[in-house]
């Protein structure tokens, strides 16, 4: 529900006045999509990374081959380290936005965006399920870069 | 001429719906990120976790 009324405000709002408030919205709603795959996430990891320790153990195996069999969990930890890491910037970018610079909001955004594609594919990657919240925020923040551009290209 | 009346009249009540539906959203200004997300718990279970197999891993 959110997201449609964050893309019909894009569509019939285009950069005007409230173009600052979609953006905060859209940056807080991706952010609440973050903390509820960080919720789903850590507890999994904890689970894994037990098990692997245990199996290296009882293998006679070293510190390497634990982190080789938590590769693919230390992946998704990564890539959603580098979401909450370009949400903060995003979060600054904002701040500028609203002080009269709205220059790197476009990039902080893409940055946001991208994050979010490599989380989908990490949390895949480890089977854990992705968060609808994550996936809506995908769209909902493609599509303000997306209109963005086509506004930059007119 | 009537079918841009038409259109716009649409395109107003879409508006004024989609005001509306905003509209308690609007009087509370967003969160900040800071407020939403405010630890990346994922990492702090990585930190714990490395941290007790390089101990529990470490050569005797």
């Amino acid at each position: 529900m959110k997201t449609a009324l964050l893309c019909a405000s894009l569509t019939l709002f285009g950069c005007g006045a409230s173009a600052l408030e979609t953006a905060r919205l859209t940056v807080q709603y991706t952010a609440e999509a973050g903390n509820a795959a960080d919720e789903t996430l850590s507890p999994r990891y904890v689970s894994a990374a037990r098990d692997a320790l245990a199996e290296t153990l009882e293998a006679g195996e070293d510190l390497e081959a634990y982190h080789e069999r938590m590769q693919t969990w230390d992946g998704a930890a990564h890539s959603l380290q580098a979401l909450f890491s370009a949400l903060h910037v995003a979060q600054r970018a904002l701040d500028a936005w609203e002080a009269g610079d709205d220059s790197h909001w476009l990039g902080a955004a893409g940055c946001v965006v991208s994050a979010l594609g490599e989380l989908a594919d990490g949390l895949t990657a480890v089977g854990v399920p992705i968060p609808d919240a994550l996936t809506k925020a995908l769209e909902t923040l493609t599509g303000f870069t997306s209109a963005a551009c086509e506004g930059a290209r007119r | 001429m009537k079918t841009a009346g038409l259109i716009l009249e649409m395109i107003a009540r879409l508006a004024s719906v989609a005001a509306g539906a905003l509209g308690g959203r609007e009087k509370e200004p967003a969160k900040r990120v800071e407020e939403v997300w405010t630890q990346n718990r994922t990492a702090l279970a990585k930190a714990e976790a490395d941290d007790a197999a390089a101990k529990a891993l470490e050569p005797n």
